[in-house]
C-alpha cells in the first residue's frame, strides 16, 4: 500500500489532497487531546489511591494515638502495591511516641513526586514530549481516640 | 523549464481546492472530531469532580470523627458548642479553608464553604444547641443514639465553565452515633 508508486499516484490525484490533510490534522488533534488527558488521568488516579490510603491510615492513627512504624509500613505497602515507587513517597505525621492524648489533634501528610510526561505541540502537530516534575500531596487532620 | 514547473504547481493547487467530489466527507470528519473531543472533555471533567467529591467526603469524615471525641462516656452526653468548635477546626484544616471559610491556595473549594452541624443527645442530656435522640437529620435519617451529624456544601469551579457553568455545588453529609447498651 505504501509503495512509492502509490504515493506518487496519490500526490498526482486530481481530486486534490484535502482529505489527507484533514485526516492528518484530526488525528494529530485527537492524539494530543488523548495524550494530555492520559497524563491527567494518571495524576487523578494516583490522587484517588493516595486519598484512600490516607483515609484508612488516619483512622488507624486515631486509634493508636499517632503515626506508628506499622502504619507507615502499611502506607508504603499499599501505595507500592498500586504501582507507586516507594523511594518517591514522603510521609509526615504526628508521632505516636508518646501516644497523643484523647481528643488532641493528629495530622498526616503523604507526598508523591514523579516526572509527568507532557506532549509538546509544534504548530498543529505533536513535536515531542517533556518531563515535568509533579507532586501529589494529600493531607488530613483528626483527633486522637487513644486512651 | 522553470516556467513549466511553476505552471504545474499552480495547476496542482487548483486541483486541490477545486475537488469536484464535494467536501461532505471532510465536514463530517471535522464535526465528528469535535463531538469526540467534547465527549472526552466531559468524561475528564466528571472524573475530576468525582475525585473532588471523594476528597470532600474524606475531609468531612475526619472532621466529624474528631468532633465525636467530645462524647462524655460517663454521662453519655456531647457538649454542642465544644463539639462544633472542634469540628470546624478540623474542617478548616482538611478542606484548607481560612477562618471565614473562604478557600486557601490548593483547596478544592472555589468559594465560601457552608456547613450544618447538629448534636443529638438523650432527653435527659439535651440542652441548648442540641436535638433530642429520636428526631431526624435534615437528610431524613432518624437518630436513635447520641451522636453528631454534619453536612457541607462546597462550591467548585469546573474546568470547562462554558459547558457546566461557573459553579457546581457538592453536598456531602455524615452521621456518627454512639450505640448505647439497652
Amino acid at each position: 500500500m505504501f509503495q512509492p508508486r502509490n504515493i506518487i499516484l496519490a500526490a498526482k490525484d486530481e481530486r486534490g489532497g484535502a482529505e489527507y490533510v484533514t485526516v492528518v490534522i484530526a488525528i494529530s488533534f485527537l492524539l494530543f487531546l488523548f495524550l494530555s488527558g492520559a497524563n491527567n488521568a494518571y495524576t487523578l488516579t494516583r490522587h484517588a489511591q493516595m486519598e484512600s490510603v490516607l483515609r484508612e491510615s488516619l483512622f488507624e492513627m486515631e486509634r493508636q494515638g499517632g503515626l506508628t512504624p506499622g502504619i507507615e509500613t502499611f502506607i508504603r505497602d499499599s501505595l507500592t502495591r498500586r504501582g507507586i515507587d516507594n523511594a518517591k513517597i514522603n510521609i509526615a505525621g504526628t508521632n505516636s511516641v508518646p501516644p497523643v492524648e484523647y481528643g488532641t489533634q493528629i495530622t498526616l501528610t503523604i507526598e508523591y513526586t514523579f516526572a509527568a510526561r507532557r506532549p509538546l505541540l509544534t504548530g498543529l502537530f505533536i513535536g515531542g514530549a517533556e518531563d515535568v516534575p509533579q507532586t501529589i500531596r494529600v493531607a488530613g487532620s483528626s483527633a486522637s481516640r487513644f486512651f | 523549464m522553470c516556467r513549466k514547473q511553476s505552471v504545474s504547481r499552480v495547476q496542482a493547487q487548483a486541483d486541490f481546492f477545486s475537488d469536484s467530489h464535494g467536501n461532505a466527507g471532510i465536514l463530517i470528519g471535522v464535526m465528528l472530531t469535535f463531538v469526540f473531543a467534547l465527549l472526552f472533555v466531559l468524561h475528564a471533567e466528571m472524573a475530576v469532580l468525582n475525585n473532588k467529591s471523594l476528597r470532600i467526603q474524606n475531609a468531612l469524615d475526619a472532621s466529624i470523627s474528631a468532633a465525636s471525641t467530645h462524647m462524655n462516656m460517663r454521662s453519655q452526653a456531647i457538649p454542642p458548642a465544644a463539639a462544633e468548635e472542634r469540628f470546624l477546626f478540623h474542617l478548616r484544616a482538611n478542606l484548607m479553608l481560612n477562618e471565614n471559610f473562604t478557600p486557601q491556595t490548593g483547596s478544592v473549594a472555589s468559594d465560601t464553604v457552608t456547613y450544618e452541624f447538629l448534636v443529638f443527645n438523650t432527653l435527659s442530656n439535651s440542652g441548648v444547641g442540641s436535638r433530642v435522640v429520636g428526631e431526624s437529620t435534615p437528610t431524613g435519617i432518624v437518630v436513635n443514639d447520641p451522636g453528631v451529624w454534619a453536612a457541607v456544601t462546597v462550591p467548585i469551579r469546573p474546568f470547562f465553565t462554558g459547558i457546566l457553568g461557573e459553579r457546581i455545588e457538592i453536598y456531602r453529609h455524615r452521621l456518627v452515633e454512639f450505640v448505647l447498651t439497652r
